[in-house]
C-alpha cells in the first residue's frame, strides 16, 4: 500500500497479466493483417475503447460499494434521447451537455433513494429502473433517430491531440478523477468501507445510505457521458444507444479483478481491460472474423480473468496474509488495487 | 454470493426453515393476494376499457405468453432459491431449442424425441454450470455472465444466424386449443411443471434442502446437506427447464430464431419474483410465480388493448413493474414488523 502511481498500478499482477494480454495481441494483429497498425486503426482502436471503458467504470463504480447498476444502459439511452430534445430545440453544446448530463445524475438519484431507502437489493429495482428509461427514451424520440446533432459535439468527436483521440483522453481524464477520488477523498474511502464490509463500516461512522446513492449518481453521469460520446463518435443520436451495454459494462470491471461483492474498486486496471475486449472485437473484424466470435471469446476471457484472480487470492491467503479477513470479504483488506 | 439482500431473519433462523414461519408465511399470502387483486383489477378495468381484451383471440395470445413466460420464470426460479442466478437461462433455451429445431428438420426426427435430447442437452449445460458453482469461488453471477456470451455466441457460430422453421405437425400445437378453442394447449404441459415444482418444493428432501442452503448455507452443510450435489441438481433443472421454455416458446411462434433468449434474462427474474421468490435465497412461492406470470401477461395484453402508441408500451411495462416491486416491498415489511 506504501508505493504510489505508476509502481503501485504495475504492482497489481492483475493489470500486468492485462497489459501483456494487450501487448501480446496487438504484436500478433500486426504481424497477421496489414491495417491493425495503421494510424487510422488505432484512432479507431481508441474511440471504440474509450466508450468502453467509461461504460465499465459506471458499473464499476456501483460494484464498489456492494451494488449492481442493470440500468447503465437505459440511462445511457435517456440520455441520449435528452441530447435529440435539446438538439431538435437548436441548443448549444453547453446545453446540450448539460441536459444529458442532468438526465443521468437524476436517473442516479432515483436508483440510490430506491435502493437506500427499500433495502431492496440494486439488481432487481435498477432491472425495473432500466426498463423505465428505455420506456421513457423510445416514448420521447418515438424511436427514431436525430441528426444532426451539433457540430461542435462532432468536431470534438473526429479530433485528436497529439496522435490520441480527444474522446480517448476524455476517458484517461475520467478514470485519473475516479481513481484520484478512491485514494484521496474521503467519500471515496467511505464507498470502498461500505462495500467492503457495510455494518463495519456504518459502526465506524459512514453512512451506508450516502455511499451507495453517491455511487450511483457518479453511475449514472457516466452513463451519460459514454452516451454523449456515442453522439459525438456516430453523429447522431440513436435510441439504440446503450441497447448492448448489460454484459459490456460487467466484462470490463471483472475481468479487470472488481469484486462483486464490493469493497474494491480497480479503475486503471479497467481501462486496461476495455482496451483488451476492444482491441480482440476490432482484430476479429479485421482478420474476417465472424463476429459472434467475439461473443464468444469474451465469455471465455471472463472466465480466465477470474480463474487468475481467484489463484492469486488463494495464494495470498496461502501466505496468510488476508488470513484474518473472512472469505468473501477479501476486497476489505485488499482496498483499492489501482 | 455476490447479492445481498437484506437478510437478517436468516442469519439466526435454524438451517431448515420450518413450516410454521409465521412471518414467511403471513408475508407470502400478503404477496399472492395482493396479486389476485391486481389480476382481478386489470381484467375488470381492460375488459372495460380495452378493445377485444376478452375475445376469443386475445385469451388463446396471453394463454400462450403464460405458458412460455411462465417457463422461463420457473428456469430462474429454482436457481434463485439456493440465494444463486442464472444469467444464461436465454443462451441455454436457445442452444437447446436449436438443437431440437436441427434434429427435427435436418434428421426428421418426431418432435418429441427431439424435445426429449434438448431438455437433456440442457441438462448437461446446466450441469457443467452447477459443478463450476459448486466446486469454485467464481461465484454464480460470473460464471452464468460468462456462459451466456459463450453459448449465444456458439449458436450464432455454429447456425450462422439462420431460422429454422418447423415442421406442420409441431406448428399445428401453437394454434391448438385445450378443451376450449381460446385455452392453448401450451398452457397444460406449463402448469402440470407448476405442480411438479410445487410438489418438489414443499414435500421432498429436494426442496427443503435446497431452501436450507438459500437460507443460510453454511448451517445447512454442517447439518448434513449435501450442498455440492443440490446445487448441481438445482442447475440442471433450470437447464431443463430452458429447454421446454424455448421449445414452447419457439412452437407458438411457429420457427426457430437464433435471436430466441435474448430478451430471456429480466422476464426470468421478474416472474418469481413478482410472486414473491426472494433473490437472497430460501423462500419460493411456485404460485406466486404462476400469479406473477398471468398478471404481467395479461397487464401487458390490456395496454396494447386500450391503444397505448407501440413506443409508450415499454414505459408503461417498465413503470407497473417498478410499482409492483416497491408496494411488495412495503407489504413485506409490514407484514415481518
Amino acid at each position: 500500500m506504501k508505493d504510489h502511481g505508476l509502481r503501485r498500478i504495475l504492482s497489481s499482477r492483475q493489470a500486468l497479466y492485462i497489459l501483456a494480454a494487450n501487448v501480446l495481441l496487438a504484436f500478433v494483429l500486426v504481424l497477421v493483417t496489414p491495417t491493425f497498425g495503421t494510424p487510422y486503426n488505432a484512432y479507431v482502436l481508441l474511440k471504440a475503447t474509450s466508450i468502453s471503458v467509461v461504460v465499465g467504470l459506471a458499473q464499476l463504480v456501483v460494484l464498489s460499494v456492494g451494488q449492481f447498476n442493470l440500468s447503465v444502459g437505459g440511462l445511457a439511452g435517456l440520455a441520449t434521447a435528452g441530447v435529440a430534445v435539446a438538439a431538435k430545440a437548436g441548443a448549444p453544446l453547453a446545453v446540450i451537455v448539460l441536459v444529458a448530463l442532468a438526465v443521468g445524475v437524476l436517473g442516479g438519484v432515483l436508483n440510490g433513494l430506491l435502493v437506500a431507502k427499500t433495502g431492496l437489493s440494486g439488481f432487481i429495482l435498477t432491472l425495473a429502473t432500466g426498463g423505465v428509461f428505455t420506456g421513457l427514451n423510445y416514448g420521447i424520440t418515438q424511436g427514431a433517430p436525430t441528426s444532426p446533432v451539433s457540430t461542435a459535439l462532432e468536431q470534438f468527436g473526429v479530433g485528436q491531440v497529439l496522435f490520441v483521440p480527444n474522446l480517448f483522453w476524455l476517458a484517461l481524464l475520467v478514470a485519473a478523477v475516479l481513481a484520484a477520488f478512491y485514494r484521496w477523498a474521503p467519500a471515496g474511502r467511505a464507498w470502498l468501507a461500505t462495500g467492503g464490509n457495510a455494518e463495519a463500516a456504518e459502526l465506524s461512522g459512514v453512512s451506508r445510505g450516502a455511499s451507495v446513492v453517491g455511487a450511483y449518481v457518479v453511475s449514472g453521469a457516466l452513463s451519460a457521458v459514454a452516451a454523449l460520446m456515442v453522439v459525438s463518435n456516430i453523429k447522431s443520436a440513436q435510441p439504440e444507444t446503450g441497447n448492448t451495454w448489460l454484459i459490456l459494462s460487467f466484462t470490463v470491471p471483472i475481468i479487470a479483478g472488481a469484486l462483486l461483492s464490493g469493497g474494491n474498486a480497480p479503475v486503471f486496471t479497467s481501462v486496461l481491460a476495455a482496451l483488451l475486449v476492444t482491441m480482440i472485437d476490432n482484430g476479429l473484424t479485421l482478420v474476417n472474423v465472424d463476429a459472434y466470435w467475439v461473443t464468444l471469446l469474451q465469455g471465455v476471457l471472463i472466465f480466465i480473468a477470474v480463474v487468475v484472480t481467484r489463484s492469486r487470492a488463494r495464494r495470498r491467503a496461502r501466505w496468510g496474509v488476508s488470513a484474518l479477513a473472512a472469505p468473501s470479504r477479501q476486497g476489505a483488506t485488499t482496498g483499492s488495487s489501482a | 454470493m455476490a447479492i445481498d439482500e437484506q437478510s437478517t431473519a436468516a442469519e439466526t433462523a435454524a438451517a431448515v426453515p420450518s413450516p410454521t414461519d409465521r412471518f414467511a408465511w403471513r408475508s407470502m399470502l400478503r404477496i399472492e393476494a395482493a396479486l389476485v387483486i391486481a389480476i382481478a383489477v386489470t381484467w375488470a378495468a381492460f375488459g372495460i376499457v380495452g378493445q377485444g381484451f376478452f375475445s376469443q383471440y386475445s385469451i388463446f395470445q396471453v394463454t400462450q405468453v403464460i405458458a412460455s413466460s411462465l417457463l422461463i420464470g420457473f428456469a430462474q426460479m429454482v436457481v434463485l432459491v439456493t440465494g444463486r442466478l442464472n444469467l444464461a437461462v436465454g443462451g441455454i433455451g436457445v442452444v437447446c431449442i436449436m438443437l431440437a429445431g436441427s434434429l427435427m428438420t435436418a434428421m426428421g426426427l418426431p418432435w418429441a424425441v427431439a424435445l426429449l435430447v434438448s431438455i437433456l442437452a440442457g441438462a448437461l449445460i446446466g450441469a457443467i454450470i452447477g459443478l463450476l458453482e459448486a466446486n469454485t469461488r467464481i461465484g454464480s453471477f460470473v460464471i452464468t455472465l460468462a456462459s451466456l456470451s459463450i453459448l449465444t455466441g456458439g449458436v450464432y457460430i455454429v447456425t450462422r444466424a439462420q431460422p429454422i422453421s418447423l415442421p406442420a405437425d409441431v406448428r399445428a400445437l401453437g394454434a391448438a386449443g385445450f378443451v376450449s378453442p381460446s385455452v392453448s394447449v401450451l398452457l397444460v404441459p406449463a402448469l402440470l411443471i407448476a405442480v411438479v415444482l410445487w410438489y418438489l418444493y414443499s414435500m421432498t428432501p429436494f426442496g427443503r434442502q435446497s431452501k436450507a442452503i438459500g437460507f443460510n448455507e453454511r448451517a445447512s452443510s454442517t447439518s448434513g446437506v449435501r450442498v455440492k450435489g443440490v446445487l448441481v441438481a438445482t442447475f440442471m433443472l433450470s437447464g431443463a427447464l430452458c429447454a421446454i421454455a424455448a421449445f414452447i416458446q419457439s412452437v407458438r411462434v411457429g420457427v426457430v430464431l437464433p435471436s430466441l433468449g435474448e430478451d430471456w434474462v429480466i422476464a426470468s427474474f421478474i416472474v418469481p419474483v413478482l410472486g414473491g421468490t426472494a433473490l437472497s435465497g430460501g423462500r419460493i412461492s411456485v404460485g406466486g410465480a404462476v400469479l406473477g406470470a398471468i398478471f404481467l401477461t395479461s397487464a401487458n395484453t390490456g395496454l396494447i388493448s386500450v391503444g397505448l402508441p407501440s413506443t409508450w408500451l415499454i414505459f408503461a411495462q417498465g413503470a407497473v413493474l417498478l410499482a409492483v416491486i416497491l408496494i411488495q416491498a412495503f407489504l413485506r415489511k409490514r407484514a415481518t414488523r
